[in-house]
C-alpha cells in the first residue's frame, strides 16, 4: 500500500489538480517507484472506464416541459427551437404578443410566489432549496480557470490524433501510463525521431539484444559498443539520449516487450513525436480517457 | 469537437437570472437549455434510471425557478442547481424501498474485465456506480461527470474539501475493487 501523500499525488494527477512542484514530485515518484507506477496506471484505467460511460444527453423535450410547468398559461409545451427563437438578441422576428404574454404571466407567478409564498413548498422543497442556498459557491475569476489541457485538445483535433487512432497497436500502447511517463522525457522523444534509432527500433533482433544482460552491460563501454554485431543498434547508440534511455533497466525492459519498439517506430508515432503539443497530451487525463474509450465509442 | 462544456460565463447566467426574475420566462428557458445536459447527466449517474433522471432534472429546474428570488447572484448559478439536483436524487434514493433492488447486475468479479463485451462493460460500470454509498457516489458524479473541482464539490455538498478527497479516494478504491479486481484496502486515504 502506498504512502498517503503518494496516493494523494496520484489522485491529484488524475484530477488534474497538481501544482508544478507536485508534478515534479509525481514524475520523480513514478520514475523511482514501481508500485506507484502500477497504482497510477490502475487509477488511469478506472478513470477511463468512468469516462467510457459517455456524455448522456437530456431528453429533447426537457426544456419545453420545464417551461410548460413554469408557464401555466402557455397553451402547450414549446419546442426548444421556438423558445430560442423568442430571444430578441438573436436578431430574428419575435412574436411580441407572445413575449408580452409570457412576461406578464411570469410576473404574476413570481409576484404570487414572492409575496404570498403560494404555491406552498412541498415537503422536502425547503430542505432542498435551503441547503442549495448555502451551497452557493463564489464565482471563479479568470485567473482560476486552468488551461492546462488546451494543448492536449489541440493534439486531439489534428491529424496526429487520427493517425494514432488508426494504428491499433500504437493506440493500445499509448493507453499505458508507464509509456506515457517515459515519453514525457523530451530527450527521449527527440531520440525516438532519430533515423538511426528508428532503424534500430525496426530491427527484428532488437528485442533479443535488449534482453541480453551481458550485451547491455556493454552500454557503459564505448569500445564494446563499437564492436556490436547489430549494426542498427550500434548506430542508434551513437545517440546519447537513446543510450541513456537503454541504461534505464525499466525502460529497456519496456522496449523489449513484443511489438513496443516496432510501434514506436511507425509513422503515426513519428508524427506524434513531431507534434509540439504531444507532451501536453501525454500529461492530459483527457487524452488518456479518449484513448481508452475509443474502442467503446466505435 | 472532442470536448465541450455545458458551463458558460457566470455573468451571462446572472443576466439571465435577472431577466427571469423580471418575468422573461424565455430567459429561464435559456438557462435550462444551457444546463439541462450536465444536470441530467448528474441525475442519471446518481439514480441510474433515465426516466427518474429526467423527472428529477425537470423537478429541479422547476424548483429552482420557484425559488429564484432567493438566489444570490453573487454566487454561481450552476452550483446552486447542482445542489438541488443532488438533493432530489438523494430524496429518491432514500425513498426507494430497501428491499427494492436496483436494476443492475451484481459485482463484476469473476470473469476478467477484458473479456466481456462493450455493452456488458458499460453495464458493469453503471452497476458499480450504483453500488457506491450515495455519499460517495455524489462526489464521484460531481467530479467525473460534472467536472467540478474539489472546492466546488465541497461547496455543493456542504462538506470540507478534505472530506471530498477522502470520499473520492475511497469511492475509487471501491470501484476499482468491483471493476478491476483491485485488492481491498482496510481504509481509504484521508
Amino acid at each position: 500500500m502506498l504512502r498517503q501523500d503518494h496516493e494523494a499525488l496520484l489522485h491529484g494527477a488524475i484530477d488534474n489538480t497538481l501544482t508544478l512542484a507536485e508534478r515534479d514530485a509525481l514524475g520523480e515518484l513514478l520514475a523511482t517507484d514501481a508500485d506507484a507506477r502500477q497504482r497510477f496506471a490502475e487509477l488511469e484505467r478506472l478513470n477511463a472506464l468512468l469516462a467510457s460511460l459517455g456524455q448522456a444527453e437530456a431528453p429533447s423535450d426537457l426544456v419545453a416541459n420545464v417551461l410548460a410547468r413554469i408557464s401555466p398559461h402557455t397553451a402547450a409545451p414549446q419546442p426548444v427551437r421556438n423558445i430560442v427563437r423568442l430571444v430578441p438578441k438573436r436578431g430574428v422576428i419575435v412574436n411580441k404578443k407572445l413575449i408580452f404574454g409570457l412576461a406578464a404571466a411570469a410576473v404574476v407567478i413570481l409576484a404570487v410566489i414572492t409575496y404570498t409564498s403560494y404555491p406552498p413548498a412541498t415537503e422536502g422543497t425547503e430542505a432542498t432549496i435551503g441547503a442549495a442556498q448555502r451551497a452557493q459557491t463564489p464565482q471563479i475569476a479568470s485567473k482560476d480557470v486552468g488551461l492546462g489541457d488546451t494543448s492536449a485538445q489541440d493534439v486531439l483535433q489534428t491529424e496526429t490524433w487520427d493517425a494514432i487512432m488508426k494504428d491499433q497497436e500504437l493506440r493500445n500502447l499509448l493507453q499505458d501510463a508507464e509509456l506515457r511517463q517515459y515519453l514525457l522525457d523530451a530527450d527521449l522523444r527527440l531520440a525516438l525521431r532519430n533515423d538511426a534509432v528508428v532503424r534500430a527500433l525496426r530491427d527484428r533482433d532488437l528485442s533479443r539484444n535488449l534482453m541480453d544482460q551481458a550485451l547491455m552491460r556493454s552500454l557503459n563501454d564505448r569500445d564494446l559498443i563499437a564492436r556490436l554485431e547489430n549494426t542498427n543498434l550500434k548506430a542508434a547508440l551513437q545517440n546519447e539520449a537513446f543510450l541513456r534511455a537503454l541504461r534505464n533497466d525499466n525502460l529497456r525492459a519496456y522496449l523489449a516487450r513484443p511489438g513496443v519498439a516496432m510501434a514506436l517506430s511507425r509513422d503515426a508515432m513519428q508524427r506524434a513525436l513531431a507534434d509540439r503539443n504531444f507532451d501536453a497530451a501525454l500529461m492530459s487525463r483527457q487524452f488518456a480517457r479518449e484513448l481508452a474509450s475509443y474502442d467503446i465509442k466505435k | 469537437m472532442y470536448f465541450s462544456s455545458d458551463v458558460s460565463g457566470d455573468e451571462d447566467d446572472a443576466r439571465l437570472v435577472r431577466q427571469s426574475l423580471a418575468g422573461e420566462t424565455e430567459a429561464f428557458g435559456l438557462l435550462v437549455e444551457r444546463y439541462q445536459h450536465v444536470m441530467y447527466r448528474v441525475a442519471l449517474r446518481m439514480v441510474g434510471n433515465p426516466e427518474d433522471a429526467r423527472d428529477i432534472t425537470q423537478e429541479a429546474f422547476v424548483k429552482a425557478y420557484g425559488q429564484l428570488a432567493k438566489f444570490d447572484p453573487s454566487y454561481r448559478f450552476f452550483s446552486w442547481l447542482y445542489r438541488i439536483v443532488i438533493n432530489e436524487c438523494l430524496n429518491l434514493i432514500r425513498a426507494r424501498h430497501p428491499q427494492e433492488p436496483l436494476n443492475v447486475a451484481a459485482k463484476a468479479a469473476g470473469s476478467p474485465f477484458e473479456s466481456v463485451l462493450a455493452r456488458q462493460r458499460l453495464d458493469q460500470i453503471e452497476a458499480a456506480m450504483l453500488q457506491l454509498p450515495p455519499d460517495y457516489r455524489s462526489v464521484v458524479v460531481l467530479r467525473h461527470f460534472a467536472e467540478q473541482s474539489y472546492a466546488e464539490i465541497a461547496a455543493v455538498l456542504e462538506i470540507p474539501e478534505k472530506t471530498v478527497k477522502s470520499r473520492l479516494y475511497s469511492a475509487r478504491q471501491l470501484l476499482g475493487e468491483m471493476l478491476l479486481g483491485w485488492r481491498e484496502q482496510a481504509k481509504g486515504v484521508q
